[in-house]
């Protein structure tokens, strides 16, 4: 579903990613792990449409579409949902509100017909019972004054309210306490399907102890240096990254 | 030698002004009054060429037609130009090669204000450009600076010496007709400093001059200049304390800042001139004009410490010209009795992605008044600019005032602008706490006081900073109860 | 009852009125609680004059000089009040409407009809009386009006105020606007002033408002919140000074702006808390939002403090819609567009959120609506 190949992308005249390449199969779950610095996040940006990244060279393609040129919400509405690792605040725009705008222009864009309020209420709810979490959230301000937890499981709610075919976690374990991280990561195990892939960007290998993934890469200086199955990112955890560098 | 704070408060409650005497130093003074006489006299005494003297000249021509500003929140009477002694220099024979050779009671007089040259030399490495009254007397470290290209002299020295910089920049960043003080001083400046930093240099030590206003009823109209080359760096300190007068006495201060691209100036004050008594009598009037320009990539820093003056009115700006430069202000200014402060900035910024910083401090006690003045202003070409300002007033006793007047101009929509202010009284909860755990009320003022300057003070270089936060204690012991 | 010998009286006024905002005049000429103006002068014949207690100069005075509208008023004060009042022909005393109804009051400015329009209009709150009025500004004029108000609300009572301007104001035309308000003790004024221009880019309007708030006795509670939404050139100035002469006085003011194409907008506020006013509660707060490389904002928020028992408050910020927030927004599905207007709607929030009146509530949110186009 998901091919990369050659990306070469520039951050304010920085040579950041230096030729990824990555292929992404529906249903798998890859891991791209590597040291600060390395180009993870860059990747997530990118594949997200973040128009702060320059690509130079390279490409990504979708569901064999090349998506380079498409505008961050029609990538959304592809199916493409990105997990930030600094969710953004919004104040004074309620959660329940924001998500029933996102979840309607994703169905207009697949040609399914609205949702009315209700049912997105309902649909709200039940997907807040299965994340537990309390549906208080739902009229508070976007990620305005949450903690870094409640940030995190404000992200995994929308991903299950949004049905993307591909969700890229970044970074979503930084700042988690091991309960928190507990949460987050059975809510997305229970969003994992056969129709969904997930590109999980992490630092630790601690996260994956809870979403085993099927592919690991490990990201260094721009470009894929290893791949390999889970039990590659057991032996970073054992050696670290310089004994995979070199 | 660091004293502790019950020596400070000691000090402070026997003595009204620590820096309250009067030093008997010959002088050779000129009699009252402003004409075009007098200025000629000043320039000639001065030895000037005939360019500064027609820069004075059309100055006062210019002075004779503009008002004294009246828009701040200050009163005072109208100041009578005509009744203030233009030019007092102690009477220096020859110029002086050692410290052996200077008057033994200026050394008597520097000694006493805690800043021995000798001291100052050896401790802490600051090159001391001391000014008593209008003409400087001794300047260290000349050898040691000038080997790195860099001048640092008197204002008259500099005229003589480097005409062709002193031509090229005096007046660039505040010309005679900015206003009404920048004229009188134009007209009628008698010394100050010179600074010039060559391009690639830092500086390796503070610049230092403390001022001195000493001669009875003399004005005093210091003009200062600094340059900064390409990619140079220099620290310059001022601090001030003078004698006890029951006559007002003006100061009408011009300094000048030129940073060429990339380079950086910091410029700390530390003024703490007679503030008058209790009832409002005496004290300094102080009315500086203060600018700097920063061309690409330059930054420009100002930080003050203002306790002293009756009334203060003084606005250091930033023409952030250049794109990438960087302004930033750092104040805190200290009201008692019946002072009168009117501070703040002036931020323009002209230059792509330039940047500000406004931090002011204003604490009011007494009958006095303080207010923060700014303005930011954000040009239609400043792309992508940034300013944060924050302005905060603390209260101390229920007869003082604290005003705050930002002025916020936005012609550009990539500009990002955040003004913040907060006016209150000394916590009570902060106050009953530092008394539960046994510190005094004044003590625990003093303590408070200083927290909340602490955004401030740290700007300012390390010795300077020891000073300043002693300087705060003094100020306000005696402002509570 | 004194008549008021020069209060419009007469079909053609009531037929001119009609003809310059039919669609709101003859729906609400036979209804309850509507108050009509034409040039600052009232239109009897039009107006539902229950909403009126009494309205004479007699009763002013009785009002100015007796203890009616003590509240803990100083002497200098209360002079002051009477010489304001004075000139001014009418000063209206509110009643207080049965079921809390609001009342409607429709200000109609024309050149056609009688230049005069400097004439002062006071309205008085009587203790322990709560209304809300809907204020509506209507325009058929390219020349400059102008209108002087005052609000007097006295002790214990209760003032809560829409001001809206038809959006067509912003098209040609200048208005200046005064409006004082003096707060007796523990009363309460609640004010929403919406500035909501239209699409056009060749929209021109200048509006010049002053607001000026005299806290007068103790324990007021004053909040003024605006939202001025511009495009062409029109322009909003808003000129504010609120005085605290008395204890345990709180006053808010929340502007806010979004300015687009060249239009331009001022906030110039001064709170002045007097020698003695202790416990005192100041907040001055201005967002700005410019939305093109043409539009210009001052923002003014200025304190003068004389007692030390405060807690003074402002802050200013002007900028653009965040980029990582509408990145943000489109990473979620969302069109530039969409971003955009989902972040001005929360930028307002802070200020619709307070609206309690439903009907001006659905209207406000219906011109923003327009203006933002989600």
């Amino acid at each position: 579903m998901l091919k990369i190949n050659n990306l070469h992308c520039n951050v304010n005249d920085t040579k950041v990613l230096k030729g990824l390449s990555l292929s992404v199969n529906e249903g798998e779950v890859h891991a791209i792990m590597g040291p600060n610095g390395s180009g993870k996040s860059t990747l997530a940006s990118v594949i997200a449409g973040n128009e702060n990244y320059e690509v130079t060279n390279g490409s990504v393609r979708f569901f064999d579409k090349d998506i380079l040129d498409e505008a961050a919400e029609v990538r959304a509405r592809m199916g493409v949902f990105m997990s930030f690792q600094y969710p953004v605040e919004i104040p004074g725009v309620t959660v329940s509100n924001f998500i029933k705008i996102a979840v309607n222009e994703t169905r207009k864009a697949r040609d399914l017909k609205k949702l009315s309020s209700a049912e997105l209420l309902k649909l709200m709810r039940h997907n807040l019972d299965l994340l537990k979490m309390d549906h208080h959230f739902l009229s508070r301000s976007m990620n305005d004054g949450f903690s870094g937890g409640e940030k995190k499981r404000n992200e995994i709610f929308q991903l299950s309210m949004l049905e993307p075919k591909l969700a890229i976690l970044d970074e979503t374990d930084s700042g988690l306490d091991i309960d928190a991280l507990k949460i987050v990561s059975s809510g997305v195990n229970s969003l994992r399907s056969e129709k969904r892939s997930f590109i999980i960007i992490t630092h630790y290998q601690r996260l994956l102890d809870y979403i085993k993934p099927d592919h690991v890469h490990i990201l260094h200086n721009g470009k894929i240096i290893k791949s390999g199955n889970a039990s590659l990112a057991l032996e970073l955890e054992k050696n670290g990254y310089d004994g995979i560098i070199k | 030698m660091k004293k502790t704070e019950k020596q400070i408060i000691k000090e402070s409650t026997e003595g009204d002004y620590k820096y309250g005497f009067v030093s008997n130093i010959e002088s050779d003074t000129i009699e009252r009054g402003l004409s075009e006489k007098t200025i000629r006299l000043i320039s000639s005494k001065k030895n000037e060429p005939d360019w500064m003297l027609e820069k004075r000249l059309a100055a006062f021509n210019l002075l004779k037609t503009m008002r004294q500003p009246r828009w701040a929140h200050i009163k005072y009477p109208e100041i009578d130009l005509q009744n203030i002694i233009y030019y007092s220099a102690p009477k220096a024979k020859v110029l002086k090669k050692s410290l052996d050779e200077v008057d033994p009671e200026i050394l008597k007089t520097l000694n006493r204000l805690g800043i021995s040259i000798e001291e100052q030399k050896r401790l802490t490495g600051v090159a001391v450009d001391v000014v008593i009254d209008s003409v400087s007397i001794s300047t260290s470290f000349k050898e040691k600076l000038s080997e790195l290209g860099i001048i640092f002299c008197s204002i008259s020295e500099a005229i003589k010496k480097h005409p062709e910089l002193v031509k090229k920049y005096i007046g660039s960043v505040v010309p005679a007709k900015d206003n009404y003080f920048a004229a009188l001083n134009t007209a009628v400046f008698s010394d100050g400093s010179f600074c010039y930093i060559p391009e690639g240099v830092k500086c390796p030590m503070e610049l230092s001059t403390y001022f001195r206003i000493n001669e009875a009823g003399t004005g005093q109209f210091e003009r200062t200049l600094i340059i900064a080359e390409k990619n140079s760096y220099v620290s310059y300190l001022e601090g001030c304390t003078a004698p006890i007068r029951d006559e007002n006495q003006l100061h009408a201060a011009v300094v000048e800042l030129i940073a060429l691209d990339s380079s950086e100036i910091k410029y700390s004050t530390v003024q703490n001139w007679y503030p008058g008594d209790k009832n409002g009598k005496g004290g300094v009037y102080n009315f500086v004009t203060k600018r700097g320009v920063a061309h690409k990539k330059a930054k420009i820093s100002w930080t003050q410490v203002e306790t002293g003056s009756s009334i203060t009115w003084k606005y250091p700006s930033c023409i952030l010209k250049g794109d990438d430069s960087v302004g930033e202000f750092f104040s805190i200014a200290v009201t008692k009795n019946r002072q009168q402060a009117d501070t703040g900035t002036k931020m323009i910024h002209m230059g792509k992605r330039t940047k500000s910083t406004i931090i002011s401090k204003g604490i009011s006690a007494g009958e006095s008044n303080s207010s923060y003045r700014g303005l930011v202003n954000i040009n239609r070409g400043a792309v992508n600019a940034r300013n944060f300002s924050q302005c905060d007033s603390l209260l101390i006793g229920g007869r003082c005032g604290a005003h705050t007047y930002p002025f916020i101009k936005v012609k550009n929509n990539t500009s990002m602008i955040e003004h913040e202010a907060t006016t209150s009284k000394i916590g009570e909860d902060q106050m009953f706490y530092c008394q539960q755990r046994g510190i005094g009320e004044k003590e625990a003022v003093g303590l408070i006081v200083n927290g909340y300057c602490k955004d401030v003070l740290q700007h300012l270089p390390m010795e300077f900073a020891v000073e300043a936060r002693q300087l705060l204690e003094i100020t306000l012991e005696d402002s509570v109860g | 009852m004194t008549e008021l010998s020069n209060n419009y009286t007469g079909s053609s006024l009531e037929s001119a009125c009609v003809k310059m905002a039919p669609y709101i005049l003859n729906t609400h000429k036979s209804s309850k609680q509507v108050v009509v103006f034409l040039n600052n002068h009232l239109v009897k014949s039009l107006t539902d004059l229950s909403c009126l207690k009494s309205y004479s100069t007699i009763e002013l005075e009785q009002i100015t000089n007796g203890k009616k509208i003590h509240g803990g008023l100083k002497l200098d004060t209360i002079n002051e009040l009477a010489n304001m009042t004075k000139d001014s022909r009418v000063v209206f005393v509110l009643n207080e409407s049965v079921k809390q109804e609001p009342i409607t009051i429709y200000r109609l400015f024309s050149d056609k009809m009688l230049p005069d329009h400097s004439n002062k209009v006071g309205f008085y709150i009587p203790t322990k009386t709560s209304i809300t009025i809907r204020e509506r500004l209507i325009f058929d004029t390219e020349s400059t009006s102008c209108s002087n108000n005052f609000w007097i609300i006295d002790k214990g009572s209760s003032l809560t105020k829409y001001r809206l301007l038809e959006s067509s104001f912003f098209k040609e035309t200048s208005h200046d606007s005064k409006e004082s308000f003096y707060q007796g003790e523990n009363s309460l004024c609640n004010s929403f002033s919406f500035f909501l221009g239209n699409n056009d880019k060749s929209s021109r309007g200048v509006l010049n408002n002053k607001i000026f708030s005299e806290l007068i006795g103790k324990s007021c509670n004053s909040n003024h919140r605006s939202i001025s939404f511009l495009r062409g050139s029109a322009c909003v100035k808003n000129k504010i000074k609120t005085i605290h002469h008395n204890i345990d006085c709180n006053s808010h003011e929340i502007y806010k702006g979004v300015f687009d194409h060249d239009s331009q907008g001022e906030f110039d506020s001064l709170v002045v808390v007097e020698r003695g006013a202790i416990n005192a509660n100041t907040v001055q707060k201005n967002n700005n939002v410019l939305l093109s490389s043409q539009a210009k904002i001052d923002s003014n928020p200025q304190l003068e403090i004389f007692t030390d028992d405060v807690k003074c408050s402002h802050g200013s910020t002007t900028g653009q819609l965040d980029a990582d927030a509408i990145f943000y927004l489109r990473s979620r599905g969302l069109s530039l567009n969409q971003a955009m207007g989902v972040l001005l709607k929360g930028f307002l929030t802070e200020v619709v959120e307070f609206l309690e009146d439903e009907e001006i509530c659905k209207e406000i949110e219906n011109s923003l609506k327009n203006l933002i186009k989600v």
